[in-house]
């Protein structure tokens, strides 16, 4: 593993190219595009404002940078470094922005959700859609980008539209019977949409392309409910977080009540875990073992309890999941056995993990200077080498999954992994 | 008949007993008489005898003779006189009347004695009978307490308990009282919240109009040039045609993923009626040959021959047309069959040898697994035993073969085999020499007696050459002589191979 010099770096806006030979980062309001491999500069644009987000287009010729206090969103290219686009949403302020699939059209999110507004880098043409929904996730396009699922909330009633990429006309509209919509996400095959409702209640239904509802999952009443959601990998399975420290994994086909198979978190037992101590290995301790227990303020709202990450491996083996009220341990499960595989128990509370893009390879951060992949094979921690401080809270791995950007506060560094032969 | 009176006669102050007499009185009698009779004292030991003869003193004899046979009459012995009226007494009578009395007195005495007897038999029955009570008036008391604790206790238990399902019907009552709460709240914020996001949205809708309205030049995308599309072509306009294409593309989209999901499941399915079908023809491998017991297995021969009937229908069909509902009903049914015959097969088989190893299996074909391994570990023994003996016998020869070859020793060896044979040797020929020397004696007596016996054959010749009736017996002794020596010679020639022999042998 090759570690990187530290690079400079504001608002853990790392991002790595869809094609995979840039890498862009944010000092402040400038943008710094690097070589991957070399981490050469290539290009630096200096933008109007502090930047606050930044988004590769999906042929990686583009990159918007948002600024949201200012509500500016500046688009540059890299083919032609002069080239340069001006989106100004003046007094109707931004809140979020992000580009189309086709990599041509730019959604920004006006300030109160007022309105989303389609900018057309093609065309001079601009499109409205009016009520979108005020929600974590509002906005969720195919895999392959061809449909996009807007969420928008009318007369206190939420409804979900169906919307053409290639020429933005409206596909479906109808509602859903939440009570608040939280977030939709789309299935990996394009097919199937899940939507689910507020935390106060916990409600996911399912609706297909055309609009029709397939099916409604409610595990119970009047608890906190969903908390997080995973689609598997090949669009049969849905994982479903909750705050009740359970997964439903649950079978897309099939009717509720048959086929769901609950994992819970039980704080006394684990198959085998490995502890991090501070030589920086990791331990393999026997079961029972019991791990630190958070019990959240109860009269606050958002409590850090329940399932709050969830993640599936790219190979639809193994579920990587985090539940908050134990923050230091990753566990991960074995999907075809359906059973506990392993847990990884850390010192610090874990920032965040994400599974390599290609293989079953897990790469987790807990906030302090050390990286930790695990794979079926085993685990490693490593250090990174740096002289001052480099609290890594954030990560994410090239598409190839060769290397992978360590994000601190302040600073990154770029991991080289080594590539492991394919016989 | 006079009257009777009885009377209790007054109590003697001396030591003895008291006897209560009743003496009848009678009015005829003389009043001095009985008056003296009444106010005789009671008898004692002492003065029994005065009381005795104060009945009867020398004056009133006659009058106490007649009393007395009066009294006797009346108790229906015979008279005491001898005739129905006259002064001479019976003695026999009386005798009698004096045994009787004597009897009478006894059995009274006895009856007496029975009654006392039972008397206090009663008494100390009475005794027992009243103890016994006292004890279980005690015992009926102890427990009437003991119930009265126990009632008290169940009392209070049940009061208890009563408590208890008070404060769990109190309990669920306020669960369901906070549900309610809960669910109330619920609506209200509900509420609240739709009110709320009313006003919310009308402020927006404010907002939105004041913003559309300003039209901010602010408001602008500045771009240097306009970009391609991505994928190179024009922009299309928007009219029905392209709403129609888009619905169209859709549905395209939800049939490409059904499509390949069925495609997936017939895939799946090809594969598992295949191992379906191998495991029918495996499992009909395993199952034992039906076919010679008929009789027994009747139920599962039509079975196995539907079954085979099966696997020749299914080899001549094609793979898609066992899709069909019947068909595939069939193949799982005859599987499920199989399978079921199978497991009963080997749970036979186990309660077969669970039975051979509890030993109850009485069949000569099959040995018992101890007596098994008893015979083999008996064989074993056996081999090696004669291993060790070949060994040993092994080692013996080539001790013998590859003993050291030292000269000294080799001769000293053969001198010591020698000596031996040389003394064995003498020894025989000690032997020989004796029987020898034995054997001349017989010679030598032999030779003798022939000599004298044929001189007194020639003498007798010589006298009896006149006579001839000596001459058969002459020629018997003659021939008797010479079988005699016959053998003699015989026995010496054999005596003689035999030294030979013994000679050879040495």
């Amino acid at each position: 593993m090759d570690f990187s010099e530290l690079f400079k770096l504001s608002g853990l806006l790392g991002r790595f190219s869809p094609d995979g030979k840039c890498l862009a980062s944010c000092v402040q309001y400038r943008l710094i595009i690097r070589d991957v491999n070399t981490l050469q500069i290539l290009q630096l644009y200096t933008c109007l404002d502090q930047i606050q987000y930044i988004e590769w287009s999906s042929d990686s010729l583009f990159i918007l940078c948002a600024m949201y206090k200012r509500g500016i969103v500046q688009v540059w290219s890299l083919e032609q470094p002069d080239w340069h686009c001006k989106i100004d949403e003046g007094s109707a302020g931004l809140v979020a922005s992000c580009w189309s699939p086709d990599g041509r059209h730019i959604l920004n999110t006006t300030e109160f959700h007022l309105r989303i507004t389609v900018w057309s880098l093609c065309t001079k043409s601009v499109s409205y859609i009016k009520y979108p929904k005020a929600c974590q996730q509002g906005i969720a396009f195919t895999k392959d980008g061809r449909y996009m699922a807007v969420a928008e909330r009318r007369d206190c009633k939420d409804f979900v539209s169906l919307f053409v990429c290639s020429n933005w006309q409206l596909l479906r509209h109808f509602d859903t019977e939440t009570q608040d919509l939280f977030g939709i996400e789309w299935a990996p095959n394009g097919c199937i949409l899940a939507v689910w409702d507020t935390c106060l209640e916990y409600k996911i239904l399912l609706y297909s392309l055309d609009g029709r509802l397939l099916s409604t999952y409610q595990a119970y009443e009047w608890s906190l409910g969903i908390k997080s959601i995973a689609w598997s990998p090949s669009s049969q399975f849905l994982a479903i977080g909750s705050y009740d420290e359970k997964i439903v994994y649950k079978e897309v086909e099939k009717s509720p009540s048959v086929e769901t198979e609950r994992f819970s978190f039980p704080p006394t037992r684990a198959l085998a875990s490995s502890v991090f101590s501070t030589q920086s290995k990791y331990d393999i301790s026997q079961v029972p073992v019991s791990f630190q227990y958070i019990k959240p303020v109860a009269d606050r709202a958002n409590p850090k309890m329940g399932i709050g990450m969830l993640a599936f491996s790219p190979d639809n083996c193994f579920l990587a999941t985090r539940n908050d009220n134990i923050p230091n341990a990753v566990w991960i499960w074995d999907i075809q056995k359906l059973k506990l595989f392993v847990v990884l128990e850390q010192l610090c509370a874990i920032q965040s993990f994400q599974w390599d893009p290609r293989q079953p390879r897990l790469a987790v951060c807990t906030g302090n200077s050390k990286v930790y992949l695990w794979s079926p094979a085993g685990c490693v921690s490593v250090q990174v080498p740096t002289e001052g401080d480099f609290q890594i809270v954030s990560l994410c791995w090239h598409p190839s999954g060769d290397s992978m950007a360590l994000l601190s506060k302040d600073n990154f560094c770029v991991c080289y992994l080594e590539r492991e032969e394919v016989k | 008949m006079g009257d009777w009176k009885t009377v209790a006669v007054p109590v003697l102050s001396s030591d003895s007993k008291n006897i209560f007499q009743y003496t009848s009185e009678k009015k005829i009698s003389p009043p001095n008489m009985n008056a003296q009779v009444l106010r005789l004292p009671l008898p004692s030991s002492k003065s029994m005898h005065s009381f005795f003869s104060a009945f009867c003193t020398e004056e009133n004899i006659e009058q106490s003779i007649s009393y007395l046979n009066r009294e006797l009459t009346t108790l229906g012995f015979p008279s005491i006189y001898a005739e129905s009226k006259g002064k001479e007494l019976n003695l026999i009578s009386i005798i009698n009347c004096m045994n009787e009395l004597l009897v009478l007195q006894h059995k009274n005495l006895r009856a007496q004695e029975e009654v006392e007897m039972q008397h206090l038999k009663l008494g100390s029955d009475m005794d027992h009978l009243q103890n016994c009570y006292a004890k279980l008036k005690e015992q009926l008391e102890l427990s009437k307490r003991e119930i009265v604790g126990l009632q008290e206790r169940d009392r209070q238990l049940q009061s208890k308990n009563r408590n208890l399902h008070q404060l769990l019907k109190n309990e669920k009552d306020e669960v369901q009282k906070l549900q309610n709460i809960i669910s109330s709240r619920a609506t209200q914020y509900n509420h609240d919240m739709k009110r709320k996001e009313r006003e919310y949205n009308k402020l927006k809708e404010r907002l939105h109009q004041l913003v559309m309205n300003k039209k901010d030049k602010k408001i602008a995308m500045e771009v240097l040039n306009y970009v391609g599309r991505a994928d190179g072509k024009r922009g299309a306009w928007r009219t029905d045609k392209t709403e129609a294409r888009n619905e169209e593309q859709m549905y395209k989209v939800l049939l490409n993923d059904y499509e390949q999901r069925q495609k997936q499941l017939l895939l799946e399915n090809a594969e598992l009626k295949k191992v379906l079908q191998q495991m029918k023809k495996e499992i009909i491998s395993l199952l034992p040959p039906q076919k010679q017991k008929p009789k027994e297995r009747c139920e599962d021969g039509p079975v196995l021959s539907d079954l085979e009937e099966d696997i020749g229908e299914f080899n001549k069909e094609n793979m898609w047309e066992l899709s069909c509902e019947t068909v595939r009903e069939q193949l799982t049914n005859s599987i499920r069959k199989q399978w079921r015959m199978l497991k009963n097969h080997v749970e036979k088989l186990d309660n077969q040898v669970s039975r051979v190893h509890s030993g109850a299996l009485n069949d000569k074909d099959v040995i018992s697994r101890e007596d098994h391994e008893l015979e083999t570990e008996k064989l074993e023994l056996e081999i090696q035993q004669c291993k060790e003996m070949i060994k040993t016998q092994q080692q013996l020869l080539q001790q013998q073969l590859m003993s050291p070859c030292d000269d000294d020793t080799t001769l000293l060896l053969q001198d010591c085999y020698l000596l031996e044979e040389r003394e064995r040797l003498q020894e025989e020929w000690r032997l020989f020499q004796e029987q020898k020397k034995n054997f001349e004696k017989e010679r030598r007596s032999f030779t003798e007696a022939a000599i004298r016996l044929g001189l007194e054959v020639l003498e007798k010749w010589k006298g009896i050459r006149k006579g001839t009736p000596m001459e058969d017996s002459i020629t018997i002794t003659l021939i008797q002589t010479k079988n005699y020596l016959m053998r003699v010679v015989c026995l010496l020639l054999s005596l003689y191979r035999e030294l030979v022999l013994l000679l050879c042998k040495t």
